[in-house]
């Protein structure tokens, strides 16, 4: 009897050890564990998990941490409805979902809303802050999905609702890499010469694009709640490596006739790169400008841009792709 | 006066006569010897344009939802005015209406005044058919939904943010009796009518000062056969993807050659309180 009590005894002992070693472990694991991915040419090291992220080693060149920011910058040099900056520091606030903090070119700290959702979190994480962070290290955000075409990397861009993202899935399906969707970061060589950094391997896509392309929205989960919009995964035609950045093309709708193609040159093709560049509000400053304004310089002087029009209400992919070969007619 | 009050709403439900007075406007605006192109009209934005949104908020409105997207949009034109040294005239199709948070969307904060204008909706109804490519009878129907917006299919994203119509009578309502802004109301028939004295009318409510002579050259350059010349020549970047043209033929009183008498009937009885106030039938509900 005794004996039996003192082994039940000891094997309860041992079970609540357990469990608390467990409930430690997880403890511990949660102030160790850290996430390193490879996104936009750089080495991020992450405290929350990024599944759209392709995980790599290297030493960082930025970290996301989740923590308390503060609640305003003390000398904005810009502010908007949502966001302040100072050039250096950078502040955005998305309602009920997180506020993010970007400072130095290297660091994004997370305040997340009490009932936000990690995807939503993420959403913004990987949009705007990370647009913040890369105005800050002085390379170009262009708002715009990259596909590689030989050895170079072309970047489709254009407005909100142009087809930058419908048209770089097209030439997916035809067989074609991709590098990146809605924002395409340019570095540029020693030489000058642009390059295109891979993001990473999702897009968002519309459910009437995917429709479009024929297949079938309900396969893909929505990105937000009700928005229509979906998580479309392109790992099997990802690109991960940066490439030289060859020609822009910048899509437009027109409601009179065909699609084509026209060069942009001289003053207006500056002016449309600093117009597609993702979030240029958020370059502030002399000091970060003046880089810009630099980027641009030779941006303008080593990629040659073209305005893709295409006839509105329509998709005609394989003349746009035919367009962007060069080999029409 | 706070200096915040920049924006001059030119506000209406579509196919009103907004289109007209903004080209008048640039005419007048630009001071040049010739017409200003329609496609590069002197005049910013419409208030639903995606792009602004995006630029005053840091946020792409694609990843947001339309109350979302609307609870936003008071700041985004306070952002407008607060970078911009200069009047704003601001095309808006919305009608005025509250934010989920109770907030207006078109606020006095930031608001100089109202151009309204209004069209008598037995002729949007033919208008508006055309622009939409539907039916005169679904037409009809959209004008009586309160429901009814632009830009409003989800699983698509439109070039412009969704805007709330409401029905022709509420969204008329909505600006002239609920938003509480300094506003002029200009008929479309009497911009039809006598088109100098209502233009310099609204000119001078505008406080912008401008000669006769300078005010009769910019009704000539924005005469509706002039937009159909560049129309035709060129295009027009506002026209509906299916509709035939824009510029159609910007009369006042083809429903009488074109409704049907049983439709003639459904819009006034539907918007009988507002066709009255505003002369477009007698107290007997007949159409004027």
């Amino acid at each position: 009897m005794q004996t039996t009590r003192h082994i039940f005894q000891i094997a309860n002992d041992f079970k609540k050890r357990i469990l608390t070693f467990a409930v430690i472990h997880r403890f511990l694991k949660s102030l160790i564990t850290r996430y390193t991915y490879k996104a936009f040419g750089l080495i991020i090291d992450s405290e929350i998990e990024c599944p759209e992220l392709i995980p790599a080693t290297g030493n960082p060149d930025i970290s996301i941490s989740l923590g308390n920011i503060p609640k305003s910058l003390n000398s904005p040099l810009f502010s908007g409805v949502r966001f302040q900056t100072s050039g250096k520091e950078f502040l955005l606030s998305v309602d009920g979902i997180a506020r993010y903090y970007v400072k130095n070119g290297n660091s994004i700290t997370i305040e997340k809303a009490i009932n936000a959702n990690l995807s939503d979190v993420r959403l913004f994480l990987l949009g705007s802050a990370i647009g913040a962070i890369i105005h800050q290290r002085g390379l170009i955000p262009f708002h715009g999905s990259s596909v590689k075409i030989g050895n170079e990397a072309i970047i489709l861009s254009g407005l909100s609702g142009a087809g930058k993202s419908t048209l770089a899935v097209a030439f997916k399906q035809k067989g074609y890499q991709l590098l990146s969707d809605d924002i395409s970061v340019i570095s540029f060589n020693a030489d000058g010469s642009p390059l295109t950094n891979p993001g990473f391997p999702y897009m968002k896509l519309w459910s009437d694009s995917i429709l479009k392309l024929g297949d079938n929205p309900s396969n893909y989960s929505k990105i937000r709640g009700e928005i229509g919009k979906h998580r479309f995964p392109i790992k099997n035609s990802f690109w991960d490596k940066p490439l030289p950045l060859g020609k822009i093309f910048i899509i437009s709708t027109s409601n009179l006739g065909d699609s084509k193609i026209e060069p942009i040159k001289g003053i207006e093709k500056f002016s449309m790169l600093k117009t597609h560049t993702y979030r240029f509000n958020f370059v502030v400053g002399a000091e970060m400008q003046t880089k810009h304004f630099n980027s641009f310089e030779l941006l303008s002087k080593n990629v040659a841009v073209y305005r893709l029009i295409r006839p509105s209400g329509k998709f005609p992919f394989d003349e746009l792709i035919d367009l962007v070969l060069g080999n029409n007619g | 006066m706070d200096d915040l009050q920049k924006i001059v709403w030119l506000a209406s439900y579509p196919k009103s006569g907004n289109t007209w007075f903004r080209v008048f406007l640039s005419n007048l605006l630009s001071k040049e010897n010739h017409p200003v192109d329609i496609n590069n009209l002197f005049i910013s934005p419409i208030a639903s344009n995606r792009e602004l949104f995006d630029e005053a908020t840091g946020l792409s409105s694609s990843d947001l939802s339309n109350e979302e997207i609307d609870n936003l949009r008071p700041g985004v034109y306070e952002y407008a005015v607060r970078n911009s040294n200069e009047i704003l005239f601001q095309k808006v199709h919305d009608a005025w209406l509250n934010t989920q948070l109770g907030e207006p969307m078109f606020n006095s904060k930031v608001t100089k005044s109202v151009v309204y204008f209004i069209r008598n909706p037995l002729d949007i109804a033919i208008s508006f058919s055309n622009h939409l490519s539907k039916s005169f009878e679904s037409t009809v129907k959209i004008m009586s939904d309160n429901d009814y917006a632009f830009g409003n299919n989800p699983n698509q994203l439109h070039f412009q943010l969704r805007q709330r119509l409401l029905t022709w009578s509420n969204h008329v309502k909505s600006w002239v009796d609920e938003s509480n802004l300094p506003i002029m109301v200009l008929r479309y028939e009497d911009m039809k009518f006598d088109t100098f004295t209502v233009f310099s009318n609204a000119i001078r409510f505008l406080n912008i000062k401008a000669t006769d002579d300078e005010i009769i050259k910019a009704i000539g350059y924005s005469d509706i056969k002039e937009m159909q010349r560049q129309e035709a020549e060129r295009g027009f970047k506002e026209k509906p993807t299916n509709a035939i043209s824009f510029f159609r033929k910007g009369e006042a009183g083809s429903w009488r050659k074109e409704l049907p008498s049983e439709l003639v009937k459904k819009i006034c009885d539907d918007h009988h309180e507002i066709m009255l106030r505003f002369g477009y039938i007698d107290q007997q509900g007949n159409p004027l």
